[in-house]
């Protein structure tokens, strides 16, 4: 039987030097003060590229995008309750822009372009990691599996 | 904002590619819409499944494979009809396989491994192809940088 989910959009967003956009959450939302990458929830009908720009425009005023490639998906089910209503299907990619100023929404506080490995030091979010990763190998910047989840599903070519 | 959030069915689709560097497209049966084309191995995701194995699930039921590995993600895609509610969206991920024997299900009636190029030819579905198309292009930059 097919299922029916949320899908959401998230970016890996990289500068023209090559530093990577992380957001801090709002100390009122759900998972508070958390460092984490740009994306939301896809309205009904609404193409999968157009939602990421949409959300990327909406959490920081950024509208010149390079969609460069999808990383990964992820599995989620939001408030940690598995319900058939709460499962969220996630589709990350990697895009590209040449604008560095960041316009926030009064969903985050606070934002920082990073290397890539500072980034992933930052997060404390194992999915967020993950396309961290994903994103270095791309770029060729890491040969190196550091997590299990990421040895589950991927071959390190 | 929450009442806007839309809800789809995902699917999770694979180029195959074995050793000889041929992919594998399978042809649909004519009562599986969209029926008669040639297509890539994949289905829709089940409530309460991981996809990735989602993805593992509709490989093996498609094809009998059950050793292969997931080389990187290549493909999103989405097929939107007149009533929203099925709205469908997708990932395709490039795939390797040692496996030679395939065992069709009664979802498809034929299948042939292909140079990627013969695959193109074949193709006459926008997905089929531009999963096929963005294959093509990863394997040049993959072989570009292992020169």
């Amino acid at each position: 039987m097919k299922g029916k989910f949320m899908v959401a959009v998230a970016a890996i967003l990289e500068n023209h030097r090559g530093e990577i956009l992380l957001i801090k959450r709002s100390s009122h939302m759900e998972y508070p003060d958390c460092w984490e990458d740009i994306g939301g929830r896809l309205e009904q009908s609404e193409s999968p590229e157009d939602g990421l720009r949409r959300e990327i425009y909406e959490e920081t005023g950024i509208e010149d995008i390079e969609i460069v490639k999808p990383l990964t998906m992820f599995h989620v089910f939001r408030h940690n309750e598995k319900k058939a209503e709460n499962e969220l299907i996630g589709l990350s990619f990697w895009c590209k822009t040449n604008t560095s100023e960041v316009k926030l929404s009064d969903e985050h506080t606070e934002f920082k372009w990073l290397h890539p490995d500072t980034a992933f030091d930052l997060t404390d979010h194992p999915a967020l990691k993950r396309y961290i990763l994903l994103y270095m190998l791309e770029k060729g910047l890491t040969k190196k599996r550091f997590l299990h989840e990421f040895e589950e599903n991927f071959y390190n070519v | 904002m929450s009442e806007k959030v839309g809800r789809f069915t995902f699917c999770v689709a694979a180029i195959l590619e074995n050793p000889d560097g041929e992919v594998l497209l399978l042809k649909r049966a004519p009562d599986n819409f969209p029926g008669g084309i040639w297509d890539v191995v994949g289905g829709a995701v089940e409530q309460f499944e991981d996809p990735f194995v989602g993805l593992q699930r509709e490989i093996k039921e498609e094809t009998g494979i059950i050793e292969y590995l997931v080389i990187k993600a290549l493909d999103v895609f989405h097929w939107y009809q007149e009533d929203p509610k099925w709205d469908m969206i997708g990932l395709t991920f490039w795939c390797r396989t040692k496996a030679k024997e395939i065992v069709l299900s009664h979802e498809h009636v034929e299948y042939k491994w292909l140079k990627p190029n013969e695959a193109l030819d074949i193709s006459t579905h926008d997905i089929v192809t531009n999963n096929l198309k963005q294959f093509i292009k990863e394997r040049n930059e993959l072989n570009s940088k292992q020169k």
